[in-house]
């Protein structure tokens, strides 16, 4: 009998003890990574979310589950594991053994324009019995940019033609330093800040860098965020991805750009802007800023975030799906002496806009 | 076999499940049983069925109580459930060997009827009869009271083996209803791996109930039963103790005999010669041996090899992987236990101090500024102290980590 009442005995211990043992060490070891395959992808495309859990102990978590919040334009399967509001609380159950790392690739699917990112990953573990839970967090740094998809080329024709006659009728061509485009021989009268030393060296005779030329005048482009409702969003969307389709292909013809919003910056939380850019290197950028873009309603509008001054050669350019004659005066007065091309996105169907005498108007059809 | 399963609309863990309750039910009738007819000599009627008979024949009523459970699932109609009860209480009555088996076998099929009624109106119900639970021992705590009263020592043993059985049921039950519960839950979730925590849970259950086993049931076999409880009325009646130890001696030479359980049930006289007996007992346990061994090898195994499992790559983490996390923990590493240095003191102060103003552990990549922010904790004096004890190049002195301690 004293045997039994023993052995019951070191039962029951170690049935006490085992929870507690869970209670102590249930996150020693544990460690939880989400990131982003890719950097940055293109609306409509698909990317891919790895998920790696690290349990480096002896105490096995049979289930252990990692949740955390991710923007519902980012879609995961068929809404799998995934409970949506504004935005996706994505919640996936690993069971890892001792000392296993466990490599998860999640699929998802880009489906609007924006910035992300993850910085934390909450964790509930459960014991070797499933009779208790624990929760923690971790704390994760990864972000992933979707970019503005390209309008079709036959699409955004008409009004990269109105901005380059406009451009083109004010042209002066200047050297761009940053643009580099070959090499030629010295002579004299070059400066010497363009002589490319390790050319010469090599060569044995002197040798200048010749630059891209870039367009003296710069373009200016407000893109206007005002949201409201399905139509108001989808038409705002389209004006952004044919802002930024104009805007490489300005920067492509060595266009200095400035890019102004009225939609705040999602990734720093303060106004959107992006001054004096050039050049066909600066196109990821540029798009990574406007996948930064914010879209809100009841915004300012766009026109009082232009900067004041713009010269008789200025030109801007207005992405506003907006039709009331205010936004039509406002533009106007910022325009002043310069040029303007006004480019509004629409439905199928649309009604007449105010004319203004040094602003061209360009409907496109989405 | 995966066929069969399917018929009875079934994966094997819940059937598993079923067979565990059945077999609660078989234990707590078996019980029943052994109490009735080791009592009855007591109290002078005479039967011809022993106490470990009626066990061993009221373990069988699990058969009959596993077809009641089928026949009130599938039997659309009540008057077809009602004439199935009939035939259950027949069949009950055969295994068991007298009446009882037919009475008990009603009173559940009443019950299942019911629960049935019940179940019409307000949804599932869970049944006594479906799931063991630990008050239940209580019938074999009750078996082992009145054994010990009537000085029952077969009784005592069997009461004994049948609550540790029950412990091992309920422990192997409960463990698995908890899996198959979070399983059923989570079924519709996409990626689930539901294989790997079958394996490790189902592993850890059946884990506890082997060592269950092995903890209890050697001893509950071969315990001597000598417990033994004097009612007051026995001493009422004027008799020395010498007296008593003489009307005590018959029932102590009983219990010390040698258990026997064949000698209750009625057999043939020619018994298995005992050499094959070790054959038997030698080639079970060899078995059972290599089974375990092969079990671990295999279980070891699969935990140290990679392989990709659905979407997930499982990894043994490599020696390298090992150091580098055995490197990053030792940066936030605790005082060690045995450190009783006032540096030390100081350091688990703060912490103290820290997790009862926070609640809740902070992040790890946390200043000490930051905790006591994140902390709403103000104390400066505290702040410079743990700053010493962490980072100063002059360890803290005894009077600093009293002064923690008084601030903590």
């Amino acid at each position: 009998m004293t045997a039994l009442l023993l052995c019951a005995g070191i039962l029951l211990l170690a049935l006490w003890a085992l929870p507690r043992l869970y209670d102590r060490f249930w996150d020693k070891g544990l460690d939880c990574k989400i990131s982003f395959t890719q950097d940055y992808a293109v609306e409509d495309e698909d990317s891919a979310l790895l998920e790696v859990i690290t349990n480096d102990k002896l105490l096995p978590l049979p289930a252990l589950e990692i949740s955390f919040h991710m923007d519902r334009r980012l879609q995961f399967g068929a809404g799998e594991n995934a409970s949506l509001s504004d935005q996706t609380y994505r919640r996936d159950v690993f069971a890892a053994a001792m000392r296993q790392k466990i490599t998860r690739t999640l699929d998802f699917n880009c489906a609007g324009r924006g910035y992300f990112r993850i910085n934390e990953a909450g964790l509930a573990a459960q014991d070797l019995f499933l009779t208790r839970k624990y929760v923690g967090s971790r704390p994760q740094n990864t972000e992933f940019y979707v970019l503005p998809r390209p309008v079709p080329t036959g699409q955004i024709q008409i009004p990269y033609s109105k901005i380059m006659g406009a451009v083109l009728s004010r042209k002066r061509v200047c050297d761009d330093p940053f643009e580099f485009g070959g090499l030629r021989e010295y002579s004299r009268g070059d400066p010497m800040k363009y002589i490319n030393w390790k050319a010469t060296a090599r060569a044995g005779r002197l040798l200048t860098n010749l630059h891209e030329s870039t367009l003296s005048q710069q373009v200016v482009i407000a893109i206007d965020m005002e949201g409201g409702g399905l139509q108001g969003d989808f038409l705002t969307e389209a004006g952004v991805r044919a802002a930024c389709s104009l805007a490489e292909r300005l920067l492509a013809e060595g266009v200095e750009l400035s890019l102004y919003s009225n939609g705040g910056d999602v990734r720093t939380g303060g106004d959107w802007k992006l001054e004096g850019v050039s050049g066909a290197g600066s196109t990821l950028f540029l798009k990574k800023k406007l996948a930064c873009l914010g879209l809100g309603t009841g915004l300012p509008p766009v026109c009082g975030f232009l900067p004041q001054g713009l010269g008789p050669d200025g030109l801007l350019v207005l992405v506003s799906r907006s039709q009331r004659a205010e936004v039509a005066e406002a533009f106007s007065q910022a325009v002043g002496q310069g040029r303007g091309v006004r480019v509004v996105p629409c439905g199928a169907e649309h009604g007449e806009l105010p004319q203004f005498s040094r602003i061209d108007t360009v409907w496109m059809e989405f | 076999m995966k066929e069969k399963i399917n018929l009875l609309h079934a994966n094997g863990r819940t059937l598993l499940l079923r067979g565990l309750a059945r077999l609660h039910c078989g234990l707590l009738a078996a019980m029943l049983f052994a109490t009735v007819f080791a009592l009855l000599p007591a109290v002078s009627l005479s039967v011809r069925t022993g106490p470990v008979e009626a066990f061993l024949r009221g373990l069988l009523l699990a058969v009959p109580a596993a077809l009641c459970y089928y026949a009130i699932k599938r039997l659309k109609a009540l008057w077809q459930f009602l004439l199935a009860a009939l035939g259950l209480c027949a069949l009950s009555w055969l295994l068991a060997g007298h009446w009882g088996g037919a009475a008990l076998m009603a009173v559940m099929c009443l019950f299942r009827v019911r629960v049935r009624l019940q179940e019409e109106e307000e949804g599932p119900i869970a049944s006594f009869f479906d799931q063991p639970a630990y008050p239940a021992l209580a019938v074999f705590a009750l078996a082992f009271l009145a054994s010990a009263v009537a000085g029952l020592a077969v009784l005592q043993r069997l009461s004994l083996v049948g609550a540790a059985l029950y412990l091992l049921v309920c422990l192997g039950f409960h463990g698995l209803s908890r899996l198959d519960g979070y399983l059923v839950l989570n079924q519709g979730m996409r990626n689930l791996p539901a294989r790997r925590i079958q394996r490790i849970a189902g592993t850890a259950v059946a884990a506890v109930v082997l060592a269950g086993a092995v903890l209890l049931l050697p001893p509950a076999f071969t315990s001597e039963c000598g417990v033994r409880i004097q009612l007051p009325s026995h001493t009422q009646t004027g008799k020395t103790p010498a007296q008593r130890a003489e009307e005590d001696a018959p029932l102590r030479l009983n219990q010390e005999q040698p258990p026997d359980f064949l000698g209750e049930l009625e057999g043939p006289s020619w018994q298995i010669p005992p050499i094959v007996s070790y054959l038997f007992f030698g080639l079970i346990g060899t078995g059972t041996a290599v089974v375990v061994i092969l079990g671990v090898v295999r279980f070891f195994k699969d935990f140290s090899r990679s392989y990709t499992d659905s979407r997930d790559l499982v990894q043994r983490l490599t020696k390298e992987e090992r150091d580098q996390s055995a490197a990053l923990e030792g940066v936030h590493k605790r005082p060690a236990f045995w450190d009783r240095s006032p540096s030390a003191a100081v350091r688990r102060r703060y912490r103290r101090a820290v997790l009862k103003s926070g609640k809740e552990p902070p992040q790890r990549a946390l200043t000490p500024a930051e905790v006591e922010a994140w902390a709403g904790l103000r104390e400066e004096r505290l702040h410079q102290l743990y700053e010493k004890a962490r980072y100063g190049p002059e360890p803290c002195t005894a009077e600093e980590a009293r002064e923690a301690g008084r601030l903590g």
